[in-house]
């Protein structure tokens, strides 16, 4: 629908509605993946340094699952459902690695000092890196034959980047903006579904507010604190699938850029809050549009930094964050 | 008439340090039983033992006539036996409402939920007025008694109360202990820890006195409150 | 109050091995000239993140605030020493005085950073340390005018010693003077430790309320340990610019070293000086001497191919570092040489 009214729109105006348009588009993305740090940390208080690096592996299955089937080839509605494949493929992969991790790393230390549990995962994330550098040099085509595991690996474009709003136009929205916004609010959506109105959300809340009482009522902590791991992770694979197609290469260092900007996301709309951790994202998302558009990228992680520690002087609990958690 | 809990030697540990070194007890169905001591004797490690959130070194725990000793945590509550714990810790962030409701967590029957929730409501009338704020918002008062209704609302049939009088008004106290005077009468059974000697064993059938982790005393009620050595100790005579 | 026994001679023992590696090497090169390798020169990186991870070791270790910058302040000292340093700027001090001139900006920079972070609670207090690291890295590559950028500033000279001239192809001479300047370094430290300010700090850690209850001037021990810490990891910047002849490119302070640091010092044991030594051998150590080494050996034998991701040891250094962490963490959590108390600590478990 081409927007020949777009004459009248300043070219200032314009830019600006770009610049809106990637940085809610990444701040989606971000948020996805920013609520994954958000539920572990409200529910165990952890740190998880190693969630970013799980999201790159979820990428990595997506290109392979690209190579295996080919479903780089598949356009027009298949292309669609190609998509579909890769975002519940990673989805369901990163969920049961993140639910295995528990089990097998942080479980046996729920009694543990905090910091044994951030040294954890911290030797967590440093095997989830070193597993992406041996799967981008398995000797498969998309991975560029098996001698190049360090380099950047090219994602397939199976979203074009026509502008919708006709090639006239000086607004640009593409079929990827749209894609980063249908997987995204559908899933916040459920989320907050699950959170509110299911069982498991309520436990949920209430071992995250007081585990040894949520245990007395009949919950089983453990289980609980799984299942977050598990909608963590899977929430990251849709988000990482999606930056995956949105940007159009992976590599196996993303998790520490990506994990970053979503940590920050998470701090910045108050560690443990699922609407601060969307919040977070999305600010943080047009922070740096804003940054890369009207100062300098080269400037952005510092002007998101400061941004985050400036709101944590005056608002120590990050924006919606309100931490009022009793003693075990 | 056999008891309804059983603890036999019961042992228990954090990590070097021995809490608990051969305790046992037993609780009779429709009895108030109080266990008294001081600071760090161990009461409230043992109800911690038997809701089984707190690992056991040695000993038998069995509850109607079914041992506790493998059954996980999550599990107890669902077999009648609920704990009203030390500091309450009641949710802060849900509502009275809410917080009466996980302590239904377990239960299928919504009919008999409702019925329960209005007894808790009868009991203690200030929770029906502030049923939806927030459970952090209260007074510590209101929030033992949010605590003791949230314990109630599992239907338990023996009710584990640690310290209700700890930290709260002279006034309130005596309201929860006429609640679980009340509660008694109505036919439920309690096992009640507190710190306050008098005021516990006033209200109870029998007592325990826990020394160092260790039952060095168990009588009647009344007699206890006679027993000289109890009174130097505890009663403050 | 003296440190255990048992502590001493292992620091003794790491002295001693510590002066005897370079003739051992010597003499194994001299005899095996083909097979043999160079530990002096990558043992120098074992010396200068011993001195960070001490630094480090001030604020996490006895302090208990979580710091995740540190390799801000390592760069500071490194482009500290290059621009006093490099003849391309005015200044152009030598060694020892822009080395002291290097803790001394860091000791500010520890100062004007820890300042903000002064009323934040662990997590946070972590968080904005890490933002510490990215913001220095940042500033440092974009304002290129002064800093050089990507480029880094180079040439660098090394240290001054009357009656020989420090050279790269020599690495011996560095590595003793490294050496020395690391036991000053650990004798500080150990005189800090049981020093009002030291004792105050376990104060702070163990429990930071009572130690405010008991008259401890809360927020300015811990600005203290805050720029002791910096100090330190200038220092470290400092002898690695030297040594490198070259800052190297921001990007070389990055995320990476702070964690690496973070890990020395909980791995070698929290709050253990002989501990951070013996951690930052066996996890540097590691990384820059065993692995390529093997990585050496391997290819000379022509037992990898270098087109295979699998077959460089190289690539296997995070793995094997986040499994060893990983179980540690599980069955050794208070490290390898834990303080004494710290030892009886950890077995109990609630």
């Amino acid at each position: 629908m081409p927007m020949a009214s777009d004459a009248g729109m300043s070219p200032e105006l314009a830019t600006f509605l770009n610049f809106l348009v990637i940085g809610l588009s990444n701040g989606m993305i971000i948020a996805l993946i920013a609520i994954g740090y958000t539920m572990v940390y409200g529910i165990i208080e952890l740190i998880n340094f190693a969630h970013g690096d799980l999201c790159t592996l979820g990428a990595f299955l997506a290109l392979t699952l690209i190579g295996a089937l080919g479903l780089g080839d598949w356009s027009g509605p298949w292309a669609w459902a190609a998509v579909t494949l890769l975002l519940v493929g990673a989805a369901g992969f990163c969920a049961a690695l993140n639910w295995g991790i528990d089990r097998a790393a942080y479980r046996p230390l729920r009694s543990a000092p905090k910091l044994t549990l951030l040294v954890t995962a911290i030797g967590i994330s440093f095997v989830l890196v070193n597993l992406a550098l041996f799967w981008g040099g398995l000797p498969m085509e998309v991975f560029g034959g098996g001698n190049q595991a360090s380099a950047p690996k090219n994602f397939p474009e199976l979203v074009p980047t026509t502008n919708l709003l006709g090639s006239e136009s000086r607004v640009s929205i593409t079929p990827r903006d749209l894609l980063v916004a249908a997987v995204t609010l559908p899933l916040m959506v459920a989320l907050t579904w699950l959170v509110r109105f299911t069982r498991l959300g309520t436990s949920m809340r209430a071992v995250a507010q007081n585990p040894t009482a949520a245990s007395l009522m009949g919950i089983d902590v453990d289980r609980v604190i799984g299942a977050s791991f598990m909608i963590g992770g899977a929430l990251g694979g849709f988000g990482i699938v999606v930056y995956a197609i949105y940007n159009g290469s992976i590599s196996f260092q993303m998790g520490y850029r990506t994990g970053m900007d979503a940590f920050t996301a998470a701090v910045l709309g108050g560690i443990g809050s699922l609407p601060g951790a969307v919040l977070g994202g999305l600010l943080i998302g047009l922070l740096r549009a804003m940054s890369d558009g009207y100062l300098e990228a080269r400037w952005t992680p510092s002007v998101v930094f400061i941004v985050l520690i400036l709101v944590l002087i005056f608002r120590p609990s990050g924006l919606l964050g309100a931490r009022v958690r009793e003693k075990v | 008439m056999s008891a309804l809990l059983s603890v036999q030697g019961l042992r228990a540990r954090y990590g070097a340090v021995e809490a608990l070194r051969e305790v046992s007890l037993e609780v009779r169905a429709g009895e108030i039983v109080t266990l008294i001591g001081a600071n760090g004797a161990g009461k409230s490690t043992t109800l911690m033992c038997l809701s089984r959130v707190k690992s056991i070194a040695a000993g038998e725990i069995t509850f109607e006539g079914r041992s506790l000793n493998e059954v996980p945590a999550h599990r107890v509550v669902g077999l009648g036996l609920a704990q009203v714990p030390e500091g309450r810790r009641i949710f802060p962030r849900l509502t009275v409402f809410e917080n009466l409701e996980m302590g239904a967590y377990l239960r299928r029957d919504r009919d008999g939920v409702a019925k329960d929730r209005a007894h808790v409501y009868d009991l203690f009338p200030v929770l029906r007025e502030r049923s939806r704020q927030a459970g952090g918002t209260l007074s510590g008062g209101e929030q033992q008694m949010l605590a003791i209704g949230r314990a109630l609302m599992s239907r338990p049939r023996l009710l584990m109360m640690d310290e209700p009088s700890m930290g709260i008004a002279p006034i309130l106290v005596a309201r929860i202990f006429d609640a679980v005077k009340r509660l008694k009468n109505e036919g439920m059974t309690i096992l009640l820890v507190e710190q306050n000697a008098r005021a516990a064993l006033r209200l109870a059938d029998r007592g325990y006195v826990i020394e160092t982790g260790r039952i060095v005393l168990s009588d009647r009620a009344p007699a206890l409150l006679e027993n000289p050595r109890v009174q130097e100790a505890y009663l403050g005579e | 109050m003296k440190s255990p026994r048992r502590v001493r001679w292992v620091e003794w023992a790491l002295l001693a091995a510590a002066l005897a590696i370079p003739p051992i090497n010597w003499f194994w090169m001299r005899m095996d000239p083909a097979g043999a390798h160079d530990f002096v020169g990558p043992l120098r990186q074992v010396l200068i993140y011993a001195v960070l991870a001490l630094g480090l070791n001030i604020v996490t270790g006895f302090t208990g605030l979580l710091h995740l910058g540190m390799a801000a302040f390592m760069a500071v000292g490194a482009y500290a020493y290059g621009i006093l340093t490099c003849e391309i700027y005015p200044f152009q001090l030598s060694f020892w005085p822009a080395l002291g001139a290097s803790a001394l900006i860091g000791t500010v920079a520890g100062l004007l950073l820890g300042a903000p972070t002064m009323a934040l609670r662990g997590d946070y207090l972590a968080i904005v340390t890490l933002g510490f690291g990215e913001i220095v890295q940042d500033v440092l590559k974009n304002l290129d005018d002064i800093t050089q950028g990507t480029q880094g500033i180079n040439p660098l000279p090394g240290p001054v010693v009357p009656g020989y001239a420090f050279n790269s192809q020599n690495a011996m001479p560095w590595y003793y003077l490294y050496l020395g300047i690391l036991v000053l370094v650990v004798v500080g430290c150990r005189n800090l430790e049981w020093s009002r300010p030291g004792r105050a700090w376990l104060a702070i850690r163990v429990d930071e309320l009572a130690a405010r209850c008991m008259g401890i001037p809360v927020v300015r021990q811990k600005m203290l340990a805050f720029a002791a810490g910096a100090a330190l990891a200038a220092i470290a910047g400092a002898m690695m610019a030297s040594m490198l002849t070259s800052t190297g490119e921001p990007a070389n302070y990055d995320f990476q070293v702070s964690i690496l640091a973070l890990c020395i010092v909980i791995v070698g044991g929290m709050g253990s000086i002989t501990g951070v030594l013996v951690g930052a051998v066996a996890m540097i150590g590691f990384a820059n001497v065993l692995l390529p080494m093997l990585a050496g050996q391997l290819q000379a034998r022509g037992l990898v191919s270098q087109a295979n991701v699998f077959g460089n040891p190289n690539n296997w250094k995070y793995l094997i570092f986040g499994l060893v962490l990983v179980l540690m963490m599980r069955f050794r959590p208070q490290g390898l040489l834990p303080r004494a108390g710290a030892a009886r600590a950890a077995g109990k478990s609630p």
